[in-house]
């Protein structure tokens, strides 16, 4: 589902942000992705979502070279997975409703189908009385679970979440990782960016860590 | 996906942008009223160079031609020649000036008499001043008037049409000039549009960027600031519309009144349907191309 082959990323001007990263998840697989901040979490997601591309090496996500992929292509390769921005990049000027409602809109689907999704993705966040309000009117811990509506509403093959819990307090965190693992459980294959290491040790899964642009351990729970 | 899903975006799309244009409805009208007003100078040009043309024709209508017989030629040929001319159905009256006549008119002027008086036989041959008949085609008027220039008893065949010519070409060289006109504006157009346009794109870039990044296609970017320069040219096509209708409609008076000068029933012939069809099109087509100019430009700044 994912594989990185000796993954070089170096920003223009700036220093390498990933180095020779090499890695692997399988379909289905719900996996963290840790280290601190500077790791190199959010260019491994950029370069996943083809945002950016990689200076060396290859990366395949949905069974495509992302790194290859034509102007056309990126965009239908981005409304196959589902990512859960960091800062979760909500439109101020739309209802919650409409910002969940956004990527199928954009996939083209149809009025009916529209509305269903949008409905069943915000009451799995707990969002549903909110629909009708605008992002500045939700707290900070909302505003993310709306952004993981967005990311999900659309049944992505893979869901990516670059620290999806970072202003949830830890009750609502694990509530939200386990939303994603009930994905899992459907055949969602997941990659949650998180240096929340509490809410790792309560819901254990395989842990990728990165240290400073490269692959720092590998583990998964005995 | 299905065409009709396809055209129900559009319309979609369509529809919500006039509903965001006529929420923030100060902006939009100077928008509005700019393209209203650059395009009412062409539109309204063109309405009175129409009027003008129609004026031309109308006087035209009225216009006779004068056959000079040879000099030698007797009451009989003129007579016969006149009556030739009758019968035709082109013709409505033909006025016989005999020789004597026309030396009379000259001496009634006045200033050809001294000249006269030194003459020692009459010049002047027998004239005929043929006038068309009421429903006659200019064409038919025209040959008939080059056929007689041929006859063997006609020495020259003069139209006073001059000043119609004048005229003909002063209205060509408007028609040019407005034509000029019209392409300036529609530059203008394209230019203003593709502005307002450009600073909406700018205002939106962050929402551009996150559709952007859920996977929208170019053409689902660009969609929505299409139709907005689509509104605004339409809408300033209609403002188009009614600037000059009124305009015509002030005109109407004082154009009767000349007409009624020349003994014309003529009356100013108002903007017609196809007219205002015409301008809308030119309107939301330069609001299109203007759109179009400053989203092609924008989106690879933000992509
Ligand atoms: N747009 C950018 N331009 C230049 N350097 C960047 C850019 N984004 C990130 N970096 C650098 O790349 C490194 C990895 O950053 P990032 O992937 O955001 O780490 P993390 O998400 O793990 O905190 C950092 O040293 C950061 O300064
Ligand atoms: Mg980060």
């Amino acid at each position: 589902m994912i594989r990185l082959q000796e993954v070089t990323m170096r920003y223009r001007g700036g220093a390498e942000a990933l180095s020779e990263v090499s890695l692997s998840v399988e379909p289905g697989e719900f996996t963290y992705l840790t280290g601190p901040s500077g790791a190199g979490k959010t260019t491994l997601i950029k370069l996943l979502a083809a945002i950016e591309r990689p200076t060396r090496g290859q990366v395949f996500a949905l069974g495509r070279n992302v790194g290859r992929l034509k102007r056309r292509a990126v965009c239908s390769h981005r409304r196959r997975i589902g990512i859960v921005y960091q800062n979760n990049l909500l439109l101020e000027d739309r209802s919650a409703y409409d910002n969940v409602a956004l990527p199928l809109h954009i996939s083209g689907l149809g009025p009916r189908e529209v509305r269903r999704r949008t409905e069943a993705a915000l009451d799995s966040v707990g969002l549903l009385k909110s629909a009708r309000r605008f992002p500045r009117l939700l707290s900070q811990g909302e505003q993310q679970r709306l952004g993981i509506a967005r990311a999900v509403v659309n049944r992505p093959e893979l869901l990516v979440a670059d620290e999806p819990t970072g202003n949830l307090d830890p009750e609502l965190s694990r509530e939200v990782m386990k939303l994603f693992r009930r994905l899992v459980g459907y055949g969602v294959t997941a990659l949650v960016a998180t240096h929340d290491l509490g809410l790792i040790e309560s819901l254990p899964a395989r842990r990728i860590s990165l240290l400073k642009g490269r692959v720092d351990s590998d583990t998964s729970p005995s | 996906m299905n065409p009709l899903r396809y055209l129900g975006r559009h319309l979609d799309c369509c529809y919500s942008e006039a509903v965001r244009l006529v929420r923030q409805p100060l902006g939009s009208l100077l928008t509005v009223a700019a393209i209203g007003l650059a395009l009412a100078l062409p539109a309204g040009l063109s309405a009175v160079l129409q009027n003008m043309e129609g004026l031309a024709a109308a006087w035209g209508e009225a216009r006779s031609f004068s056959i000079y017989l040879k000099p030698n030629a007797s009451v009989a040929v003129a007579e016969q020649l006149a009556g030739d001319l009758e019968r035709n159905p082109a013709v409505g009256e033909v006025r016989r000036i005999s020789p004597g006549e026309a030396l009379a008119i000259m001496e009634g002027r006045g200033e050809f008499a001294p000249a006269i008086e030194t003459l020692e036989e009459n010049p002047l041959p027998w004239t005929l001043i043929v006038a068309p008949a009421p429903g006659a085609s200019e064409s038919e008027f025209l040959a008939l008037q080059d056929t007689a220039a041929t006859l063997e008893e006609v020495d020259q065949v003069r139209a006073d049409t001059q000043w119609l010519q004048r005229m003909s070409a002063i209205l060509a060289l408007a028609g040019q000039a407005m034509l000029l006109i019209l392409v300036m504006v529609l530059v203008a157009l394209v230019v203003i549009i593709g502005n307002t346009v450009r600073l909406e794109i700018q205002r939106q870039r962050d929402a551009v960027e996150v559709m952007s990044l859920l996977g929208a296609s170019r053409g689902y970017l660009r969609r929505p600031f299409l139709y907005q320069g689509f509104w605004y040219g339409l809408g300033g096509g209609l403002l188009a519309v009614l600037l000059v209708r009124l305009g015509l409609w002030t005109l109407g008076g004082p154009f009767a009144d000349l007409m009624a000068l020349y003994e014309s029933d003529r009356v100013l012939s108002g903007a017609s349907w196809r007219q205002d069809l015409v301008i809308l099109g030119i309107g939301a087509l330069t609001g299109w191309l203007g759109a179009w100019r400053a989203v092609a430009g924008q989106l690879r700044t933000i992509e």
